[in-house]
């Protein structure tokens, strides 16, 4: 009986240790999401209404689709004189568990934003764009084909694993 | 700001900032320059005098602008823009190959500091009425836009009045609120061409009286004329350092042969800014 239950087990923390593998290529997949929604709403808000970074940061901040993005909680509300937005932006993102692309990304757009006028800005953006649907697919890719692979392989060795037990 | 004492302060004018040069402070009688020590001397060439680098006036533009250029786009195009409190900067720099053709790589900047000087209109409120059309008249740092705000204070309180406020420099506009005294029957339009904004105001604020700055175009005497003919009336400021000058003005000329203005009101200068030299009555002239 109690090599039944131990197989059972092993069979579990295999499937649970596959499930948190593909949970984190969904992770990153998320992530991507959400900063090509964040570059959308700075170029709306740019566009539109030529909103300062400050004004951007709040947009940001009450956009329910970039929750995955705990950094913008740190962006300041308002400007305080003598500390640099860029550098406000730096010391939010530098704790952040991110991907090295994403996380490049997101330090470039921190460096570049509000540098230029209107016209460079959305160019800036629209390459970042660009750049992140590079990045986007090779997560996609990543995650129909690893994040399968890594829930059967979980689940297999769990079962292996549960019938050398038994 | 700190190296300027407390008493000097009412005086300053102006504060210039001048790529490799050092950094100078205006005031009636003459520039003064911020030196290492923190304070101001008279001698340009002093060797402690801070020279100004492009990274700082890239670093003030910068947040100046809240750290968003394209948000001043439209202002830095122009080669200014208001702070809160009605603080001109003027810019000047090199203009981008963009469309916008917005400045960049800065290589000067001029901080010109608005103040309200209450009642320094008064003599003139007292003596014009507010059924009269005014020409303020004086030469660069006389006082034009202070005196302006002022008399629009007392006319505004007695009167509809629409104020043509282009730069927001007079009432220092944050938010819809102005933040000068520009009396509260005042109706203020920022941001738009001034020709733009008289007609617009005629058309839907029905003042008896209008406010603008600077008046120089042709466009903006158009817009005078066609106002002035519904039956408002107009008080503005013009560059002219003395009744002569003003008389040589086509515009001025043109304006007060149609009756528009029916006082003009010399400054002293920049010596006295905000001091009246004389009121003329234009009636005789035209």
């Amino acid at each position: 009986m109690l090599r039944i239950l131990a197989a059972l087990m092993f069979t579990f923390a295999g499937a649970f240790a596959g499930g948190a593998f593909s949970f984190r290529l969904r992770e990153r997949r998320e992530v991507c999401r959400c900063i090509g929604l964040l570059l959308d709403e700075a170029a709306v808000g740019i566009r539109c209404r030529g909103a300062d970074v400050y004004e951007l940061s709040e947009i940001f901040r009450s956009s329910p689709g970039l929750s995955a993005l705990t950094f913008l909680e740190g962006l300041p509300e308002h400007y305080e004189p003598g500390r640099d937005f860029r550098g406000q932006w730096r010391e939010a993102l530098s704790g952040q568990q991110l991907p090295e692309d994403e996380f490049q990304l997101l330090s470039e757009f921190g460096e570049i934003i509000g540098k230029t006028d209107t016209e460079g800005q959305l160019s800036i953006i629209e390459g970042l764009k660009e750049r992140l649907g590079r990045i986007t697919v090779s997560r996609e890719e990543a995650y129909s084909q690893k994040g399968r692979m890594y829930r059967s392989v979980g689940v297999l060795f769990g079962v292996m694993a549960g019938i050398l037990v038994v | 700001m700190g190296a300027v004492p407390l008493s000097e302060r009412a005086m300053l004018s102006e504060v210039r900032l001048r790529c490799g040069r050092p950094a100078a402070f205006t005031y009636p009688d003459g520039n003064r320059y911020l030196t290492h020590s923190g304070h101001l001397t008279m001698c340009a060439g002093n060797t402690e005098c801070i020279t100004v680098k492009p990274e700082t006036l890239t670093a003030a533009v910068d947040a100046l602008c809240n750290y968003s250029v394209h948000s001043r786009s439209r202002e830095l195009r122009e080669g200014w823009f208001v702070l809160p409190g009605g603080v001109r900067v003027g810019v000047t720099g090199t203009s981008s190959e963009t469309a916008e053709g917005t400045l960049r790589d800065y290589s000067s900047l001029n901080f010109r500091i608005a103040r309200e000087v209450r009642g320094c209109a008064e003599e003139i409120f007292r003596r014009c009425g507010y059924r009269a059309g005014i020409l303020v008249c004086g030469g660069v740092n006389s006082g034009k836009t202070t005196v302006l705000r002022d008399l629009c204070r007392l006319c505004g309180s007695v009167c509809k009045t629409a104020l043509i406020d282009e730069r927001n420099e007079i009432a220092a506009c944050s938010g819809g609120l102005p933040t000068s005294d520009v009396g509260i029957m005042t109706d203020v339009l920022t941001g738009c061409k001034r020709s733009k904004g008289i007609l617009s105001a005629v058309r839907t604020m029905s003042p008896e009286m209008i406010f603008c700055d600077e008046i120089a175009t042709p466009k903006d005497a158009e817009a005078i004329l066609s106002a002035h003919g519904s039956g408002v009336r107009f008080a503005a400021t013009i560059h002219a350092g003395s009744f002569e000058e003003l008389m040589t003005r086509d515009i001025a000329r043109r304006l007060i042969d149609a009756g528009v203005f029916t006082h003009a009101v010399i400054l002293r200068g920049s010596g006295e800014p905000s001091a009246v030299s004389e009121i003329r009555r234009l009636g005789d002239y035209a």
